[in-house]
């Protein structure tokens, strides 16, 4: 009689309330085209607040089968699988409901506001509510989808534009903004990250430029790579996330943060939901998806990739400006979003 | 008898397989556009979640089952000789979800102003030209997200990038003997400078600057 194999990974260990996640299985073995015995297999869980959608199956070795689990009520609940009457393995699940894990129709809410702001504000011409710099609106207004609150976020009706509230950046930086979402309740924990190491000589290919199109090809070269991480920078910034996704349960991690010192202000998304052993993070800001999207190990790099383009934008800036004396900071601030 | 029951689902489960096949089933490229209803209507799922029943042709409006060919319809930049031309990494990974084709026509998807989606037949499918960007030529007209650019010069109708301050970005603009133009408006060089870098070297290439 063979073993039952899980089919899913360590991640599945914490799952979210209310949400049917599916799990599979494989009845070790190999399959017999001809002359293989049926085995029973019955799966059951103890805690009456779980529901199972397949309770038994009769299956030869080799053959994989599968059930939703979904549990009403937070607490531990073994799953228990038995084989021909003897139970063969007992796996622990843990059903959590975070603050700060999204569920799905939380996470639609907020990407389809910014879906609908990136074309308004790529438009030609945009209407007069996106003519500025908009990364700090277009968050915000993901935000207040997300979080159901139109009263204390930047947040704008659609087709009319009209603002919802008071609520402006008038002398304000994202900084600004993200204390205000921590003193409202709104925000997990955040972070200051200062793990970045600037390449002196690229930005002096910018700094030193004979004029403003020369600097402005410079800007375009050196873009990406002017911004590197410090020894320990991406070590850090890679353990910062997994710290702050680990032990909860499956589903969507929103940050709002800022990079280059409030230069440029973006939304980053995790999502530990749609599969759930290669969890996905993606970095959004006023113009739609960034460069800086892909699996949840590559986060440092597309944190790295924002904040050397920005930094890049603001040497240009300063080059402009006849202010080369001095440089920006590159430090990066992220709030980690929660429901209150 | 185990075996008997083995070999009698598999037949029966392979003439399945095959009637199916056989009797009429669409083959469909991108199975996330075009959708049969449990009534037998195909429909195109837009992006955003919108359902569309008809084609908007020259003269009428027909069932998308006359006008499309599901086995080659999709999106203008899942063609791969077409998703070169975009020419602008944005589009990579952003994109564009108003051209569509399939073997015989391009398609133009619009959003009337009550948000009501509308699929126009354009042209044929060898009679369009994309050249940079979200900009198209269909013989004698430029279109910009399937806008028309009013009075453009067909002939010398070009485009660029270039960057412009605080955006990843870099922004395709066009260019024609007599105008710059963001999207599908003119706009002034005093603007255009204002808005946008660029190497004004490689700008005299194609503007009489």
């Amino acid at each position: 009689m063979g073993n039952i194999i899980k089919d899913f990974c360590k991640r599945y260990d914490i799952l979210p309330l209310n949400t049917p996640v599916l799990l599979n299985f494989k009845l070790d073995g190999t399959y017999k085209r001809i002359g293989g015995d049926n085995h029973t297999v019955t799966l059951s869980c103890s805690n009456r607040s779980v529901s199972l959608t397949t309770k038994k199956v009769i299956i030869e070795e080799g053959w994989s089968f599968k059930t939703n689990i979904q549990s009403s009520a937070a607490g531990n609940a073994t799953l228990e699988i038995s084989v021909d009457g003897t139970i063969n393995t007992r796996i622990l699940f843990r059903f959590l409901e975070s603050k700060d894990v999204f569920k799905k129709d939380r996470y639609d809410l907020l990407m389809d506001e910014l879906k609908y702001v990136a074309p308004e504000v790529n438009n030609s011409p945009p209407h007069a509510e996106y003519s500025g710099n908009y990364c700090m609106g277009a968050s915000e207004r993901g935000l207040s989808e997300l979080l159901g609150d139109t009263t204390n976020f930047y947040a704008v009706e659609r087709i009319t534009h009209k603002h919802k509230n008071s609520v402006g950046f008038s002398g304000k930086s994202a900084v600004d903004r993200g204390k205000k979402f921590q003193s409202l309740g709104y925000t997990e924990k955040n972070h200051h990250f200062k793990g970045w190491k600037i390449i002196h000589a690229k930005k002096d290919l910018i700094y030193n430029a004979k004029d403003d199109s020369e600097a402005e090809t410079q800007y375009s070269n050196v873009k990406y790579d002017i911004v590197d991480f410090n020894a320990t920078g991406k070590n850090t910034l890679t353990t910062l996330f997994d710290n702050d996704i680990n032990n909860k349960e499956i589903g969507y991690h929103i940050y709002y943060f800022t990079v280059t010192d409030g230069f440029h202000t973006l939304l980053l998304i995790i999502d530990t939901l749609t599969d759930p052993c290669n969890p996905k993070y993606e970095i959004w800001d006023q113009h739609g998806l960034t460069s800086s999207h892909g699996l949840l190990a590559d986060i440092a790099e597309g944190i790295r990739r924002q904040t050397s383009w920005t930094f890049a934008n603001s040497c240009l800036n300063r080059y402009k400006t006849k202010k080369t004396k001095y440089y920006d900071s590159t430090d990066t601030y992220l709030w980690k979003i929660k429901q209150k | 008898m185990e075996n008997k029951t083995k070999i009698r689902t598999s037949i029966s489960l392979f003439i399945f397989i095959f009637i199916s096949l056989s009797c009429n089933n669409v083959q469909v490229r991108n199975p996330e556009l075009c959708f049969k209803t449990n009534e037998g209507d195909w429909h195109i799922k837009t992006d955003d979640s919108k359902w569309i029943k008809e084609v908007i042709t020259d003269s009428e409006e027909l069932p998308v089952s006359e006008i499309i060919d599901f086995r080659t319809f999709d999106y203008l930049y899942k063609y791969k000789d077409d998703s070169i031309k975009f020419n602008n990494t944005f589009y990579s990974h952003n994109p564009s979800k108003v051209y569509f084709k399939d073997k015989r026509f391009l398609y133009f998807l619009v959003n009337d102003s009550s948000g009501d989606a509308l699929l126009y037949k354009k042209c044929k499918s060898n009679e369009y030209e994309l050249i940079g960007g979200e900009y198209l030529k269909i013989f004698p007209n430029v279109y910009w997200q399937t806008k028309k650019i009013n009075n453009a010069d067909y002939q010398t109708f070009k485009t660029m990038n270039v960057s412009q301050n605080k955006s990843e970005w870099e922004i395709t603009i066009g260019i024609d003997k007599n105008n710059i133009y963001y999207g599908a408006d003119i706009i002034t060089k005093t603007i255009f400078e204002t808005l946008y870098w660029t190497n004004k070297d490689s700008l005299k290439i194609h503007y009489h600057y």
